[in-house]
């Protein structure tokens, strides 16, 4: 079979094959979509929190009318009663207290500090309890100096310097631009290496003869190319329409890109080869998902894993993308500046593809032809 | 049909997937094998406890007492790493770009000499990879006001800030459930069950696949006295699997690990049980709706693949859209992180028997479907 015959026969399995049709193309399309929808608010909302205003004074009214005025919290309750707020956080009701104690004022006023405000967090939601302290910081913070300037209490020689935040490449520190750069990566990686490894897993379980060195070229090629094809559908299409930081260097991804699915699509081949069945393939790697995202790096720094386990991360075709394209897409990095993942990805590809080529040699070699009549599952009249 | 009969099969059902699993090779490595590598990968990524030596690059324009003094405190906070200092913030920003750093501090000229209306101090930080930008970027911006508070005002005390990793200048802060703020506690408890939700899921419907024939269940119902009792008896081993590494994994967090829960560690450890029943009703109902092994396995990957997404745990699902929170409400594992970091808080009783109740609605409800479509489909001629 010549690569070309490879390379068209492979498309047309997939295209006509709907369990592979589902995998390689379908999934694609749904994740899109499906994966961000959570996080498509970007920030948290109306978290609630109960005060405690033993104080009633101006100023713990200003705060609480001023935390009531933020998108991220809203202030479900607001009582003198230690007590009662406790039992709104057992309940489930408020995920923070909130105490402007007796005298807080009083405090502020005789240069006490903050005037012994305290913030009791639902810390088991990490990553909620730092979005309300940040609020409750922001506002309690923005309410004092507002108090204080009113009452001429704040001297100029008392101000420190201010410190500038700059957020750098999503600028909103919006959650879906944060995780699905990253996700996206892992979705491209893992339905790509369903669809090739339910391919070679297939093949296989119908008795097809292994593939030689140019028809297994021309299979790489043809599942390279849908893995190219989906990854510039998400990052131009999709990023698009979800209005997320993009193409930021479009030379390097076009260069990044068939790296990377390159790289896949071999292992997925490669893969395939060592499964009877193609729902085998799926079973053992449908739960993978999971782990390989966190291993990517993205909630977890790769810096900050044991070396064997950040080497064991690499080898996975996700993580290299993942730090490709998010430095391409979203960073708008020089080639040289993407350096390191690009050159994992090239030798990732080589190495997949080699042990892609030589299995199926050697499988080749071994090969006791038998008729093949079981159809491949799922395929249009078979 | 008598309900000895009924618990006879189920019972024989249980022994003879038992059988089945020990005697397949891969069905057994997915349950014994693949569970102890996904969690150990997980363990091992998470032993630091938080993030830590968060790499920053210094842009230092001063160089004088002051400048000194920040660069010195910014050295000394375990949260950071200095990697470099630099003139040029461009060479800064490429470093960012690199991911040789995680942020950038800019010291103006004259600083701490200069009034609030001066040039500020600047922190640069990407929140591409926002975990680790946003907890680079706090700690930074507590050490530096704090260094400059030391030097201009007296009064700014930062206590329990270092355990949030906020700026809250003058309020004492608590965190309840996790105390030390450990990303490792956090994501720990997300993790673990996640992964094995899905690994449940998959074997689920790979076990009762098996009982395809010719793309339906009609053969085996037909030749099962009992075909609800035997199914449930066959998914049993699986769902005391996920039972058992959660299990595992909890006594992983609290015993070796040594965080704590306030609330019952059975209670959670029950929940889990729940959650796989559950996942192991969603498996047999989309097993039946489908009748492909492929289609259903697809159809776990949906459901419990990006079910951690769809929980609230990170980005709270409150202000999503109306899709995401219908959604987040029909899957299991939403209600089983819910009832796990309630007993991590020590919440009381309402919200686990409302958590309790929405996980046993899916074996009554998902189940009860799967298994009539399954049981119905041998009634059919």
């Amino acid at each position: 079979m010549t690569f070309r015959q490879a390379y068209e026969r492979t498309l047309l399995t997939i295209v006509r094959t709907r369990d592979l049709m589902a995998v390689a193309i379908l999934s694609v399309l749904l994740y899109a979509f499906y994966y961000p929808a959570p996080y498509g608010h970007q920030t948290a909302r109306a978290l609630p929190l109960v005060v405690v205003d033993q104080d009633d004074s101006d100023l713990s009214r200003a705060i609480v009318t001023r935390l009531d005025d933020t998108r991220a919290v809203q202030v479900v309750a607001r009582t003198g009663d230690m007590a009662q707020a406790r039992r709104l956080v057992q309940a489930r009701r408020a995920e923070a207290i909130l105490l402007l104690p007796r005298g807080g004022a009083g405090a502020i006023v005789a240069q006490r500090g903050a005037g012994g405000m305290a913030l009791w967090l639902n810390g088991t939601y990490l990553l909620r309890a730092e979005g309300i302290g940040i609020s409750v910081a922001e506002v309690a913070g923005d309410a004092l100096a507002a108090w204080r300037a009113q009452r001429g209490l704040d001297r100029r020689d008392e101000i420190a310097p201010p410190i500038l935040l700059h957020p750098l490449f999503n600028t909103t520190s919006g959650y879906r631009d944060y995780i699905f750069p990253s996700v996206a990566s892992i979705i491209l990686q893992q339905t790509l290496l369903f669809a090739c490894a339910r391919l070679v897993a297939e093949r296989r379980r119908r008795g097809e003869r292994p593939p030689g060195t140019v028809e297994a070229v021309g299979i790489w090629a043809a599942c390279a190319t849908i893995g190219c094809l989906a990854a510039l559908f998400y990052f131009g299409f999709v990023y698009w329409v979800q209005d997320i930081p993009r193409m930021g260097n479009p030379l390097g991804l076009a260069l990044a890109v068939p790296a990377f699915a390159a790289a896949v699509s071999a292992l997925g081949l490669w893969l395939g080869g060592f499964f009877a069945d193609g729902d085998d393939a799926l079973k053992v790697l449908l739960p993978t998902s999971v782990p390989l995202v966190f291993l990517g790096g993205f909630a977890w720094p790769l810096d900050q894993m044991p070396g064997w386990l950040a080497t064991f991360a690499w080898l996975s075709p996700a993580t290299g993308g993942m730090h490709a394209f998010v430095r391409l897409n979203q960073m708008g990095a020089t080639l040289a500046e993407t350096g390191w993942p690009l050159t994992i990805l090239a030798i990732l590809a080589a190495v997949y593809g080699g042990a892609f080529m030589v299995a199926s040699r050697w499988r080749r070699a071994g090969f006791a032809a038998r008729p093949s009549t079981a159809p491949m599952r799922g395929q249009d009249g078979g | 049909m008598t309900p000895h009969g009924a618990l006879r099969s189920l019972s024989a059902a249980c022994g003879e997937e038992v059988s089945r699993i020990l005697a397949t090779r891969l069905d057994l490595l997915l349950l014994t094998l693949m569970p102890l590598v996904l969690l150990g990968s997980m363990a091992a990524m998470l032993w630091g406890g938080s993030p830590h030596d968060l790499r920053t690059v210094i842009v230092d324009r001063d160089g004088g007492s002051v400048a000194r003094a920040i660069v010195r405190n910014i050295a000394a906070n375990r949260a950071i790493k200095i990697v470099g200092t630099t003139p040029s913030l461009d060479d800064a920003m490429a470093m960012i770009r690199r991911e040789a750093a995680v942020a950038a501090v800019v010291i103006p000229r004259g600083v701490g000499t200069r009034n609030a209306r001066g040039a500020p101090v600047e922190i640069f930080y990407q929140t591409v990879f926002l975990s680790t930008g946003a907890l680079a970027s706090t700690s930074l911006r507590v050490v530096i006001s704090t260094t400059l508070a030391d030097r201009q005002v007296r009064d700014a005390a930062l206590g329990g800030v270092a355990a949030l990793h906020t700026p809250l200048p003058g309020v004492q802060v608590t965190l309840l459930g996790n105390p030390t703020a450990s990303l490792e506690w956090y994501l720990g408890l997300l993790l673990g069950p996640a992964i094995l939700h899905l690994l449940i899921a998959v074997t689920c419907v790979g076990s009762v696949g098996l009982l395809l024939d010719d793309k339906a269940f009609a053969a085996f119902a037909r030749r099962s006295p009992h075909p609800a009792a035997t199914l449930i008896g066959r998914l049993t081993p699986h769902v005391a699997a996920g039972t058992m590494w959660t299990t595992v994994w909890l006594l992983w967090l609290t015993l070796a690990r040594g965080y704590r829960a306030e609330g019952s560690l059975a209670l959670i450890v029950a929940g889990a049980l729940l959650l796989f029943v559950a996942t192991a009703a969603v498996a047999l109902l989309l097993l039946a709706a489908t009748r492909e092994v492929s289609t259903a396995l697809s159809g776990a990957v949906i459901i419990a693949g990006s079910a951690l997404a769809y929980s609230g745990t990170s980005l709270p699902i409150t202000g999503a859209g109306l899709f995401p929170r219908i959604w987040s409400d029909l899957l299991p594992l939403t209600h089983f992180l819910t009832l796990q970091m309630d007993q991590v808080l020590g919440v009381s009783a309402a919200p686990v028997a409302r958590a309790v109740a929405g996980l046993l609605l899916y074996p009554l409800v998902a189940g009860g479907i799967a298994l009539w479509l399954i049981v119905r489909a041998g009634r059919r001629v």
